[in-house]
């Protein structure tokens, strides 16, 4: 917690072999009947990642946890006062001989937690407030590592202190924020959009508290201005991420179990954009943010779209490769990760016993009528076309490659579709740099082609292969769709703007303009959303 | 890129295709747009839900 000072000095407290986390910890600092699971988590990851100290420091209250007492206070009745404890906990690799956290640094700090107990007549709830914590990884070689094939999409650089005002630290570090609900002022909707919006790279205004949730929304926790009904609306979270200047995709499945739920929340988190999700069981409901994906290189997408129902799809979503969304629940913890399959709808969602995917809200800074989902429908069926009319030559080797057919009339090498949100800039820049295995190079000409045919923000649905992608990790075209046309657009399918593919590309509004060559004629890398230091680890 | 470049590309190097078709004919089949539509309209009706996230569904 940035600029929150200790109210003493405290010293470090080495908690290798001897410390219990949990008996000389988690129970001894957290009161009433709140779930210690969190905590727990947050415990068990520093272990994982190899912890050796911890520094304890009880808070001076800062105007935030002061609005969070006053909250909890006026909710708990009128006239009623609430008393306050913030504990803060910042753990550390290494454990200096001089048992001095002055000597540590930057890369020696692994996160911290700040727990918060609130008192009122009768009534006592303790949570975690706040904590930042690295993504799972491990110091080797003088270097973070991040678990193998581990995509953290949504992380930022944070800020922590240590210390009194006379005496402090401050540290900067890589990692996701995470809080937990008190589920008085504020539930787990606010804790999920909490935690989406203060993750999320695009939001760079200062930290959403409940607070800034409940203003936005006319909440005060007097009565009749409480939570209504125990969560929030996927309207009334839109209200909220409007009011600070972004916008929101959504996804009722309830009314859709024809869509895989997971197959619209990936393009969203591959652009790094977080996605607040809905998921339900009768008699249980609750909201986790989505903030990365993990990615199995070697799964069995390919097998199982060559095996599945007739018809086949006409694709394979790189969705397919990530088995699981690494999530945050504030009722279990940070960076937990949730098998994609796991939840989806297999039957009739009113019927359905399972717990299931119910709702999708995800952030993103340009919202329009089609997602990233949908673009990736249309430029799926842009890509196959192409595929089946075009005539090459031999020596257009890749497109031979994917024109070719089984017995059965079906593509042997069906094509591959990964979409996320671009910028011209970001993308012009990635394609002026970009050269196939031939070294072929877009031309200046080429490049200013693609600055005049494209918006400033857009979808790009890159074709890949199955080999191509999970081995290589490269592509041989892009098609790329307007986030928000006009109803004229929509109404002639003029919302692709642009289209490449193995030395053929097409532009203009509809791809109506003569195709022409094109310099790259082979597989470049895909488009990376994530410094690819913090996944060096990839396989 | 104007048509003049486009066909100095054409007359400098091997073209990577023999014909390609246009805009129009890659576009959804009538049946198809009809689907796709049905999804746009989802979507837009997804942002009005009254399903409430942490709240059962009733």
């Amino acid at each position: 917690m940035h600029r929150a000072f200790a109210s003493a000095e405290s010293k470090l407290v080495d908690c290798r072999k001897n410390f219990s986390f949990y008996f000389d910890l988690i129970e001894k600092e957290l009161a009433g009947h709140n779930t210690n699971a969190p905590l727990h988590r947050i415990c068990t990851l520093m272990r994982k990642m190899g912890v050796e100290a911890l520094l304890r420091e009880d808070l001076t209250l800062t105007n935030e946890l002061i609005e969070e007492r006053d909250a909890y206070a006026i909710r708990n009745g009128s006239g009623i006062t609430a008393s306050a404890r913030a504990v803060r906990f910042t753990f550390f690799r290494k454990m200096p001989a001089s048992g001095e956290w002055r000597e540590l640094g930057a890369e020696d700090i692994m996160g911290y937690a700040v727990i918060l107990t609130l008192t009122t007549k009768g009534n006592i709830h303790s949570y975690v407030y706040e904590a930042v914590v690295r993504p799972p990884s491990l110091y080797i070689d003088g270097k973070w590592r991040t678990v193998s094939n581990y995509y953290v999409h949504c992380s930022k650089v944070f800020e922590a202190t240590v210390g009194t005002t006379s005496s402090q630290k401050h540290f900067k570090f890589p990692g996701t924020f995470f809080c937990q609900q008190n589920g008085l002022t504020h539930v787990c909707a606010h804790a999920a959009l909490r935690i989406a919006l203060n993750n999320w790279p695009t939001y760079v205004g200062k930290k959403i508290t409940s607070k800034i949730i409940n203003d936005a929304l006319g909440i005060d926790h007097t009565a009749g201005k409480q939570i209504p009904d125990g969560g929030l609306s996927a309207p009334e979270i839109k209200l909220v991420v409007q009011t600070l200047g972004h916008q929101v995709f959504t996804a009722e499945f309830i009314t859709n179990p024809g869509i895989d739920y997971d197959e619209f929340v990936y393009p969203l988190i591959e652009s790094s954009c977080p996605v607040v999700l809905g998921i339900v069981k009768p008699d249980i409901a609750h909201v986790v943010a989505v903030l990365g994906h993990t990615l199995n290189s070697d799964r069995w997408a390919e097998a199982r779209h060559t095996y599945g129902a007739f018809p086949r799809y006409p694709y394979i979503p790189t969705a397919s490769w990530a088995d699981h969304f690494i999530f945050s629940d504030d009722n279990f913890g940070m960076y937990m990760t949730l098998p994609t399959e796991g939840i989806r709808n297999l039957l009739v969602p009113k019927h359905n016993p399972n717990l299931h995917a119910a709702i999708a809200v995800g952030l993103t800074p340009l919202a329009g009528k089609i997602s990233g989902y949908l673009a990736e429908q249309s430029a799926a069926t842009i890509g196959n076309n192409i595929i089946i009319s075009t005539v090459a030559p031999t020596s257009n080797r890749w497109l031979t490659h994917l024109q070719i057919k089984d017995s059965d009339r079906q593509f042997i090498n069906p094509i591959v579709c990964r979409t996320m949100m671009c910028s011209r800039k970001q993308y012009a820049d990635l394609m002026t740099l970009a050269e196939d295995e031939s070294n072929n190079k877009l031309n200046p000409g080429e490049i200013d082609l693609l600055n005049k045919s494209l918006p400033d923000r857009f979808w790009v649905t890159e074709i890949s292969t199955a080999n191509l992608y999970s081995g290589n990790k490269h592509k041989l075209g892009d098609i790329i769709t307007l986030i928000n046309p006009t109803d004229d657009q929509l109404r002639n399918q003029e919302y692709h703007c642009f289209a490449w593919l193995t030395g053929i590309c097409w532009h203009g509004p509809g791809l109506k303009n003569a195709p022409i060559n094109w310099s790259i004629k082979g597989h470049i890398p895909l488009i990376r959303g994530i410094l690819l230091q913090q996944c060096d680890n990839e396989w | 890129m104007s048509e003049q470049t486009t066909k100095e590309l054409e007359a400098t190097e091997e073209s990577s295709f023999i014909s390609a078709p246009f805009g129009d004919e890659l576009k959804f089949k009538e049946s198809e747009f009809v689907l796709f539509q049905k999804l746009v309209d989802w979507q837009a009706d997804s942002e009005k839900s009254q399903i409430i996230l942490g709240k059962p569904l009733s």
